[in-house]
């Protein structure tokens, strides 16, 4: 996967590559929108991160030279404003999701994978790690080939997992990501634990390996084996 | 106490002190006069009877020499000259009493013996008189303080009216609105001065709430990039495979911070972002959809919690809102309830045409009802609550002009919003 971040902060849109890059995942960095076309012309991405404050332009201008190249790209809107206009002018100019600053990098990885199954996939897409395979169209979860029962809350917490694989998840990035931010409370995260007890305890039940690694009084990390 | 009425208070009181005093002086004098002029003819007709029995030394004939009546003596010894006037009353033979002025003279004859002569003028015509002018006078009094009170209640009047006008003005003035009020230029100059001095005061009042909001808006919005850029550092720096516990526990104060800090600011937008009106788009609510919804997302919480809600909807508030800040008026009164519940409690949810109603259980407040609304008022108890979710709440009722009142009561709390107060 090839991601374009156009962002003129260039310390976040650094942290944004710097977080995304693997070695199945190509990430570049274009601070303008003069630069951004330049990029587009030379190689071709399959996601877009874009703010829409450029200090040369509107970053929704960029969508519909997007779509000229390649009407399948994925485009995900970065903006410092939360007004709902912006939201709906957003997604009505083609892009496929929203983000407000500040956010969680894992979250915007939670965002952009989901956006590029979607778009590449056809969203009949298989996420496949070791023995676990995830089939996000029908949200049905194998574990060596046996269907695991998942509430809706783990499904969700295993899916947010298998994007951020090998990172250190902060209980608060997950919460948010789960419930909201409006529920943060002290013992939210007592409510959380239960939930990762329970999906590691079904994962194992199936033969699974035990990939939930608890990161103490930080969160969690999924490993790669 | 209205202007006009305390004017006209004390011009009557003035006026009543004024008219009374001069009255009573008036009545003096003119009685003065009228005492001098009887006077005046008593001694005329005493001269006439004194200087007839000095040149005869007999007694005169009295017949046609008074107005009134007099008598006259001649008497044996010497006597001391003297010459006395004084008021007295006779009876008539039917009994009634008339006033009478009396002149006494003494004198002696020039063979050194004395005499007497006395006058008495009826007093009554004169009384008569003087009661005339009196009426004639308080009637004259109290006709022209009526006229004065009518003549100071129009002109106060219409003097006033521009100032009233102002007043009026000014009260349906509303900060929030756009609209400035226009003040009339006046030909009177303190009305003028006036007008423009507030006037001017309106501009610098617009100019600074505006400046404030402009403000909020901006630092909020720009202080999202910086913040971003925290926590995605912060992030970043996260995923180093070498970090002790210790450290990883500072990236996590601070990533706490950070987030408190943008939650903060996010409030601060969402209040500065209802006063400038940038939520008037305005649609249909099914309120009891974004209450199942919030439920359902939450669910678990619940659960965990113990906490059992009771749903009772008897109808869909007719309501035009926007649908994030109807979303934000019952996120933020339900995670209230959540937060500030007990393990074990209850919430319950009423819907009705006209009104929202949750009540919840949660322990007693330490502040009075009425200052829940304040904005950074955070009970203590919940040390990450924000503080400012209920005066959202509040901003969002004014702003629909809905109205909203919190009991608390043997541990339940009770939030009713009402979603057209003036027709209730």
């Amino acid at each position: 996967m090839k991601i374009l971040v156009i962002e003129d902060e260039r310390e976040l849109a650094l942290s944004i590559a710097e977080y995304l890059k693997k070695e199945d995942q190509v990430c570049e960095v274009a601070g303008n929108f003069k630069k951004a076309t330049e990029k587009m012309d030379e190689v071709l991405f399959d996601c877009f991160i874009i703010d829409i404050g450029l200090p040369d332009g509107n970053g929704l201008d960029l969508i519909p030279r997007i779509k000229e190249i390649d009407s399948n790209a994925g485009i995900l809107i970065l903006t410092a404003r939360d007004a709902l206009s912006d939201k709906i002018t957003s997604l009505e100019s083609g892009a496929d999701d929203y983000l407000t600053k500040p956010f969680h990098l894992s979250e915007l990885a939670a965002r952009i994978k989901a956006i590029y199954r979607r778009r590449n996939l056809g969203g009949n897409t298989v996420i496949r790690h070791n023995e676990i395979e995830v089939f996000v169209q029908n949200r049905i979860v194998n574990v060596n080939g046996n269907p695991l029962t998942l509430t809706k809350k783990e499904y969700d917490l295993l899916v947010y997992f298998l994007s951020n694989k090998e990172k250190v998840l902060t209980r608060e990035s997950i919460v948010e990501h789960l419930w909201g931010d409006e529920v943060i409370m002290a013992d939210t995260f007592d409510f959380l634990y239960t939930h990762i007890k329970n999906l590691r305890k079904k994962i194992m039940e199936k033969g699974g390996s035990d990939y939930i690694k608890t990161v103490y009084g930080v969160g969690y990390r999924f490993t790669e084996q | 106490m209205k202007l006009l009425t305390k004017t006209n208070l004390y011009i009557i009181f003035f006026n009543i002190l004024l008219f009374i005093t001069g009255g009573v002086i008036f009545y003096y004098i003119f009685r003065t006069y009228i005492y001098r002029q009887i006077d005046n003819d008593m001694l005329v007709e005493m001269q006439l009877v004194r200087d007839e029995i000095i040149r005869t030394d007999t007694l005169p004939d009295l017949a046609g020499k008074s107005q009134g009546i007099i008598h006259v003596a001649l008497l044996e010894a010497p006597v001391r000259p003297e010459q006395v006037f004084r008021d007295t009353i006779l009876k008539t033979p039917g009994g009634e009493e008339v006033a009478y002025r009396y002149l006494k003279l003494y004198g002696n004859r020039p063979n050194r013996t004395g005499y007497f002569i006395g006058i008495l003028h009826s007093l009554e015509e004169q009384k008569d008189f003087l009661q005339a002018v009196t009426l004639y006078i308080s009637f004259l009094i109290i006709t022209l303080l009526i006229f004065v009170i009518l003549l100071n209640y129009f002109i106060s009047r219409k003097l006033w009216s521009p100032f009233y006008r102002t007043l009026k003005t000014l009260r349906e003035f509303d900060l929030t609105s756009t609209q400035k009020p226009l003040l009339e230029i006046n030909s009177i100059t303190e009305f003028r001065q006036l007008n423009q001095t507030l006037d001017e005061m309106l501009d610098k009042m617009i100019l600074d709430y505006n400046n404030v909001k402009d403000f909020i808006n901006y630092a909020s919005h720009e202080i999202r990039t910086p913040l971003a850029i925290i926590n995605s550092k912060i992030e970043i720096l996260m995923q180093a495979r070498n970090l002790t516990e210790n450290q990883m526990k500072m990236l996590i104060q601070i990533q706490e911070s950070a987030s408190r800090l943008s939650r903060i600011n996010q409030g601060l937008l969402i209040i500065s972002k209802i006063d400038n009106y940038e939520y008037s788009e305005k649609r249909e609510i099914s309120f009891s959809k974004i209450i199942d919804e919030y439920i359902e997302r939450i669910e678990d919480i619940l659960e965990g919690k113990s906490i059992s809600i009771t749903r009772k909807y008897s109808g869909e508030p007719v309501v035009q809102m926007h649908p994030a800040l109807a979303e934000m008026l019952v996120i933020n009164l339900l995670s209230n309830a959540i937060k500030h519940n007990i393990d074990n409690g209850t919430i319950n949810i009423t819907l009705s045409q006209t009104y929202m109603e949750i009540v919840n259980t949660g322990i007693s407040l330490s502040a009075p009802p009425e200052k829940m609304f304040e904005k950074f008022r955070k009970e203590s108890v919940h040390n990450e609550s924000l503080g400012l979710g209920l005066s959202i709440v509040r901003k969002i009722v004014d702003f629909y002009r809905f109205s909203i009142r919190y009991t608390c009561s043997d541990g339940h709390h009770r939030i009713v919003v009402n979603f057209s107060p003036s027709s209730a």
